[in-house]
Formats: structure tokens, C-alpha cells, sequence
């Protein structure tokens, strides 16, 4: 039986081939064509819409958005399209939609058509209450965003970072921030005299864990962003830094100062049990979880410099592999979402830090940012957008950059900015 | 001393066993079989294009309908052979009539076949255009990579169903080339394949995304 198994696996790839096969070697790498007719209904609101909406394509690098001061105000219904005007403006796509506002809430309708096509590919409708008009935006954005490039849209999720600002006694106010992927809809979860790092999402986008200074010491809290309630994870009289969450939720990854020097341990919530990852005389730490939560990324000094180490879970007694060797710094790592590879901070041969991509198979990294002073990426669940933080004169701001070209900078109005988590998908 | 007697035996055995096995693989024992070579690409490439029986029967008849004078001729000398005169030069004829049309309908059949050859590059290369103008290849992804998808295509030429057969590891390039076919959607052209030709070679493609 087995036998005849193996040999049905065997000619299974010649049955395979046996139809006709065909090579595609040529694509374009311009990006996809679209128009989006000013949303009908009244005219500040529509204007607010359609400019979240573009700014939202335009940031994944994807799009090109047709000029809006080249747009005619068309009312556009089914039938009456002119997809020939459409294709000889060189549209591939073009977006048309209304909305409906009441007192008591928001609808907006939209829909996508196809100019090549000429057909309509998506009708859709979301809702909510008025005051959420940036978010039912961001709601259609992604819309737009899934049914033409085919994945799903980051422009709903959120972001998590830390904002210092300095008060004219020169104290500083450290702040822990929640924003929408664009930067706006700011909402502070945490204000403290003391320095406030690493903050980092849970899977489910309900909690944040994050590191706080307030008891002199090094502490790792974990806070319910919607009821604000908040708890240390470990009464341990050590330091305690960069809490990563595992996917599922239910450990959460942990740089202790207990040994001597900073070690990899994991931390099993449920009844808060311990478990040392790594031992080595060298500093271990910035761990990171890999998707499918089999895996830890972190950054050890064991070879002499910085460098980044992956660390199979499922193995008992595994050995880190190193997988950074350009440089002498490369630190902060993080997989993308189907560990094809991972982006990271990298120092360059003049001494600038850039955040870089290097991807499992190539032997080479790929340098995606050129600012004097990149740090701490983190990638967009979808894993075409990266945000950072970055230093350019005196002023830290935050910037991203989507690995199909396009880039952006989310400037604070006072202080300095750094530091930002991205969340997972939260609909 | 006997040790390294034995690992030699042992060798020898295993030696002998392993050839066993190559040469059963490879088809030594099976009489039927001894003709064909090892299990590699002439097969593959012969699965591609091979006229199966039935569709070369089927050309046969074609063929002997185009050649129905000839063939009612020596139909004819057939039917009369009792003539002694004309039965040497009937023979010669039969087989010279004989030589001629299994040329002929060799002939034939290689016209069609190269005919047939070229319909399938033309709509392969349509197929090809059509899938080349929908796809948008990600910037920034790792060199070398390879997807192959395989597309079930109603006669209409609307593409009813995708698989990807081989992942490239990437999930950017994947979502990319399955988003091109989902773009292609019909094939308009399909329309003008023959029937034939289409439940042959067009009903089911594979199609390989593979950046130059």
C-alpha cells in the first residue's frame, strides 16, 4: 500500500505538467491607476472623507490617484459610466460613492469599478456613529485597498508609541500614545514623569504591555486600553524590559537582569511561570515572536557586536542561529508576517542607522530607509507597510515606508516621538 | 581482520540489493516495459503534445476523406481481381498506392499537427499577453522567485478556478499573481479556440509567474 503511495507521489509532479505550461516573466511595477470621485453629500464631509481615503492608498505606494483638481464633480450611477473617457484618461479603476448623515449616525456607500472590465467589482457599505467619520474612512480605504491589490488593508489598525515632551522646567513628560494608522485620533494611555519604553501590542488588540520607569526601576505593566486598568507582570526586585506577546496571546517575552547580564525569558500568563530562554554570558534581548509563534527573534552581543539570533521554540535545548552578519550592528528585529524575512535596525559602514530588510533566502540585506538615525521598525500585519521611528535634526518623529516604494512622515506638533507598535488587524 | 571481511560482505550485499532495486526501477525485468527509458522529461515532454489514439483515428478519417479518389481507385483494383493482366500491376499499384497514402496521411497528419502546434502557441502567447498586462509585480521582493498556478478555464474563457501549485515563499508575490488572474478573470478570446483544441490543451493551464 505504502508502496504504491510512493510511486503515486512520484509521477503526481510528471501528471502535473502533462498540461500546457506557461511562463510569465514580464509585470508591470507601475502602480494601480485609480479615481475617486468626491463621495456626494455635503461638501465638507465629503472633502474629509476623500482626503483620508487618498491619504490612506496613496501611503501603501500601490495607487496612483488621479489629480483630484483634474476631476469633475460627475454624479456617477451604473449604467451611465463612461469607461472609455475612464480608459483614455489610462484609469484602471475608479471609486464613486455616497454617504448618508443623521444626527444619530453615518452611512457610507461606495463602489468600486473596474474601467477595463467595465464592470463593478465592489459595492460596499459601512456605518457608524457620526463622530467616527475618520474611521469609517479608514473602513473604506481598505475596502478599496482588498479588492483591488487582493490583501488585506492596514488603514483601520493602530498604532502604539511614546511621546516625550519637555515642560519648561525642563521635566519631561513621558506619554504613551494610541493613534490610528495615520497618526491622527491621538489618545493618551499613560502619562508619567518617568521614561516609558517598548510598548507592544496584544494579538487581539485589547491590551498593551509596555515598560515603566515609575519605581526607579525597570517594570514591565500590562494595561487594558478601554477600561485603563493596569498591572506589573512580575513582582521580581530585577530589571524588566521589551514584553513581546506571542500570537496566541498567552505568553509574553521578557528581558530579565536577574543573572548578571540580560537574558531571554518567556512568561506564561495564566500563572505567571518562568522560563529561561537563553544563557550566555552576552546581553540577550529585544526578543520578538515569529507568526506562528514557533520562533524567537532577538538581539545578542554574543559574537563581539550586536547582531540578530533566531531561537526555535519547539526544540528543546535548541541552539540561536544567527541570521544578521553584515555589519557590526544589527538589532531589533521582527519577522514579517509569513517569515519570508525579517526587518531590523542595521548600522551602515558610515556609521548612520538605517532600518533594513533581509529576506531568508538572499545572503544580502537590503537597506529601505536613508535617514541619519532610523530606529525601532515594526511591521504592519499585513507586511507591506513599516513604521519607524526617526531623527531628522534635532526633532524624533515617526515615518513608515511600504515596501512597494512609497514613503511617509507622521510629524509631532511638539517633542519627540519614537517608539511605534503596530498593531494587528483589530476588525 | 574478519571484521573488515565482513564489512566488506556486508558492502558486497548491500551493493547487490541497491542494484536490485536501481534495476527494477529501471525496468529490466519488465519485458513490456524494457523500451522505456528512465522516468524523466522525454516523458514530460511527450505527455505535453502527444495526439492520444483517438484523436489520430479521428485524423485518419479526415485524412482518407480528403484522399477519396485515390482510395476509391484502389478500391476499385480491389474489387477486380480476377483481371490476371492488370493484377501484377494492381499489386505494384496497391502498393505503390499503399506507400503513398501512409506518406500522405503522414504528411497530413504532420500539417495538422504543426497547424495545431501553432494555434497552441498563439493563444498560449495571448494567454500569456493577457495575464503579463494584469500583473503588478511587487517592488522589493527577493530575487528568484517562482509561484505556479494552475487555472481551470470554462470554454467561455472565464477563468472558474485557480490553485497555486507552488508557493514562492513570498507571500507579496503569491497575492500578486493570484491577483493578476483574479484581474484576467475572462479570456476573451477563448471564444475562437476549437473545441478540440480547447478540451485538449485550454481546459486546464498551468501557468508559472516567474520575473526575468
Amino acid at each position: 500500500m505504502k508502496k504504491i503511495a510512493i510511486v503515486t507521489l512520484m509521477f503526481l509532479p510528471l501528471v502535473c505538467f502533462g498540461e500546457l505550461f506557461l511562463e510569465i516573466t514580464k509585470g508591470s511595477e507601475e502602480p494601480f491607476k485609480v479615481a475617486i470621485i468626491p463621495f456626494e453629500g455635503s461638501s465638507i464631509v465629503s472633502k474629509k472623507l476623500n482626503k483620508v481615503i487618498s491619504n490612506d492608498l496613496n501611503r501603501t505606494g500601490e495607487f496612483a490617484l488621479l489629480d483630484e483638481s483634474l476631476q469633475l464633480p460627475l454624479i456617477v450611477e451604473e449604467g451611465e459610466i463612461n469607461y472609455r473617457d475612464w480608459n483614455l484618461l489610462g484609469m484602471d479603476y475608479l471609486v464613486a460613492g455616497n454617504f448618508i448623515k443623521t444626527n444619530s449616525s453615518i452611512d457610507v456607500n461606495y463602489e468600486i469599478y473596474d474601467i477595463r472590465k467595465k464592470k463593478k467589482i465592489r459595492s460596499s457599505k459601512v456605518f457608524g456613529l457620526p463622530n467616527q467619520l475618520r474611521q469609517l474612512a479608514h473602513y473604506t480605504s481598505d475596502g478599496i485597498y482588498e479588492s483591488i491589490a487582493g490583501i488585506k488593508g492596514i488603514a483601520s489598525t493602530k498604532l502604539l508609541y511614546v511621546h516625550d515632551v519637555k515642560s519648561n522646567n525642563l521635566n519631561t513628560r513621558y506619554r504613551l500614545m494610541l493613534a490610528d494608522s495615520d497618526g491622527a485620533n491621538e489618545q493618551t494611555l499613560l502619562s508619567s514623569s518617568e521614561p516609558i519604553i517598548s510598548p507592544s501590542w496584544s494579538p487581539d488588540g485589547k491590551k498593551v504591555a509596555y515598560v515603566s520607569f515609575e519605581t526607579g526601576m525597570a517594570k514591565v505593566y500590562i494595561q487594558n486600553i478601554a477600561t485603563g486598568k493596569r498591572d506589573s507582570v512580575i513582582s521580581k526586585n530585577t530589571q524588566i524590559s521589551s514584553p513581546s506577546w506571542s500570537p496566541d496571546g498567552k505568553y509574553l517575552s521578557l528581558t530579565l537582569y536577574q543573572d548578571g547580564n540580560a537574558e531571554i525569558y518567556i512568561l506564561r500568563l495564566k500563572d505567571k511561570t518562568l522560563t529561561r530562554m537563553t544563557n550566555q554570558f552576552a546581553i540577550d534581548t529585544e526578543s520578538s515572536w515569529s507568526p506562528k509563534g514557533n520562533k524567537i527573534l532577538f538581539t545578542s552581543g554574543r559574537s563581539g557586536s550586536p547582531q540578530i539570533y533566531e531561537l526555535d521554540l519547539r526544540r528543546l535545548n535548541a541552539k540561536a542561529k544567527r541570521l544578521s552578519f553584515e555589519g557590526t550592528y544589527n538589532a531589533k528585529a521582527s519577522y514579517l508576517p509569513n517569515e519570508e524575512g525579517i526587518i531590523f535596525v542595521h548600522r551602515s559602514i558610515n556609521g548612520l542607522f538605517h532600518i533594513a530588510l533581509k529576506y531568508k533566502k538572499e545572503n544580502f540585506i537590503r537597506i529601505l530607509t536613508e535617514a541619519k538615525m532610523d530606529e525601532s521598525p515594526s511591521v504592519a500585519p499585513n507586511g507591506n507597510m513599516v513604521i519607524y521611528g526617526m531623527t531628522e535634526g534635532d526633532q524624533s518623529m515617526l515615518a513608515g515606508f511600504s515596501l512597494s516604494g512609497a514613503s511617509f512622515k507622521l510629524p509631532a506638533s511638539e517633542g519627540e516621538v519614537r517608539e511605534p507598535a503596530w498593531s494587528n488587524f483589530l476588525r | 581482520m574478519t571484521a573488515s571481511l565482513r564489512y566488506l560482505n556486508a558492502s558486497f550485499f548491500s551493493f547487490c540489493f541497491h542494484a536490485l532495486i536501481f534495476l527494477y526501477i529501471y525496468g529490466t525485468f519488465d519485458s513490456n516495459t524494457s523500451q522505456t527509458l528512465l522516468i524523466s522529461k522525454p516523458l514530460m515532454v511527450e505527455l505535453k503534445f502527444e495526439v492520444d489514439s483517438k484523436a489520430a483515428n479521428k485524423e485518419m478519417k479526415l485524412v482518407s476523406k480528403l484522399y477519396e479518389t485515390p482510395l476509391l481507385e484502389h478500391q476499385n483494383l480491389k474489387t477486380n481481381p480476377s483481371e490476371s493482366l492488370t493484377l501484377s500491376t494492381s499489386t505494384i499499384n496497391e502498393t505503390l498506392l499503399y506507400s503513398n497514402l501512409s506518406d500522405l496521411i503522414e504528411q497530413e497528419k504532420n500539417v495538422v499537427l504543426s497547424e495545431q502546434d501553432e494555434q497552441i502557441f498563439f493563444y498560449s502567447q495571448k494567454i500569456i499577453k493577457t495575464i503579463e498586462n494584469a500583473w503588478m509585480k511587487p517592488r522589493n521582493i527577493p530575487e528568484g522567485l517562482v509561484a505556479n498556478l494552475r487555472l481551470n478555464i470554462q470554454p467561455t474563457g472565464r477563468i472558474s478556478r485557480v490553485d497555486l501549485l507552488k508557493s514562492s515563499g513570498n507571500i507579496r508575490f503569491d497575492n500578486s499573481a493570484l491577483q493578476a488572474v483574479r484581474r484576467v478573470e475572462t479570456l476573451n478570446f477563448f471564444k475562437e479556440i476549437p473545441d478540440g483544441l480547447y478540451s485538449k490543451e485550454f481546459k486546464r493551464i498551468a501557468v508559472s509567474f516567474k520575473p526575468s
